[in-house]
């Protein structure tokens, strides 16, 4: 980027900031309870941490593809907590609609930035690939290969 | 800047500055708040989808510090009918330092 300092790739600290009581008015919302939103967050700071943070921009409402992995994530542990509503995208009102509530489509879908997010972070990936919940493209993926 | 341990080991929080952005609440029950969830996704059932990421960010070989978000984003018109979700569910929550 250019005017911005290098990253060394290494990862560094992370803040996040974050007030639980803030989303207790949200909690209905796709994405919107609390544990959803930290849980978001903490992928972001992982992946920064991990020095893989790359906002590189993405179609489909999600903004980024660092945006398209928190969801993905949060979705998949919304899904393991029994929920059938899902958030589609960054806009924080929309809920995901078939067909891409079917995680196969969803993988088909975004195949090449699910299968990056597997690359980057296979042991975690390997880990959310076991939980046996409704909607869970990462264990979809891995399923094909 | 006053770092607390959490239950998560390299995640600490430090709502020392709370009174100074939020009037509605105080440090300990935004604490207790941070506790809850950090139990939500680590120990109360189900949790296998989101424990992995938090023992990992434990073991990333960096620290992670949680502080208060201001409630200003809340006031300046950006809520949305929502109150405080709609845009503050796009708003970056999380950044390297």
């Amino acid at each position: 980027m250019p005017n911005q300092p290098r990253g060394s790739g290494h990862g560094s600290d992370t803040v996040i900031w974050f007030t639980p009581q803030d989303y207790i008015k949200t909690d209905t919302l796709p994405g919107g309870r609390p544990d959803e939103v930290l849980l978001h967050e903490m992928v972001h700071a992982l992946r920064m941490e991990m020095g893989l943070n790359l906002c590189l921009g993405m179609d489909d409402g999600f903004d980024t593809v660092e945006e398209f992995y928190a969801i993905l994530i949060a979705n998949i542990y919304r899904s393991e907590c029994g929920y059938q509503t899902l958030r589609a995208n960054h806009d924080g009102k929309k809920m995901l609609a078939a067909p891409f509530t079917d995680d196969g489509r969803f993988y088909k879908q975004w195949k090449d930035k699910v299968d990056t997010l597997i690359h980057q972070m296979r042991d975690l990936c390997n880990a959310i690939a076991a939980v046996p919940c409704a909607f869970n493209p990462i264990r979809r993926a891995k399923a094909v290969k | 800047m006053i770092n607390k341990p959490t239950i998560i080991s390299k995640v600490e929080t430090d709502g020392s500055g709370i009174g100074q952005i939020r009037k509605d609440l105080s440090q300990d029950i935004w604490e207790a708040g941070i506790t809850l969830q950090l139990n939500n996704l680590t120990t109360n059932r189900p949790f296998q989808s989101s424990k992995p990421v938090v023992d990992a960010l434990s073991h990333s070989g960096h620290n992670t510090l949680i502080v208060p978000k201001s409630a200003l984003r809340h006031d300046d018109g950006t809520g949305g009918k929502y109150g405080v979700a709609e845009k503050d569910l796009k708003l970056e929550g999380c950044h390297a330092r």
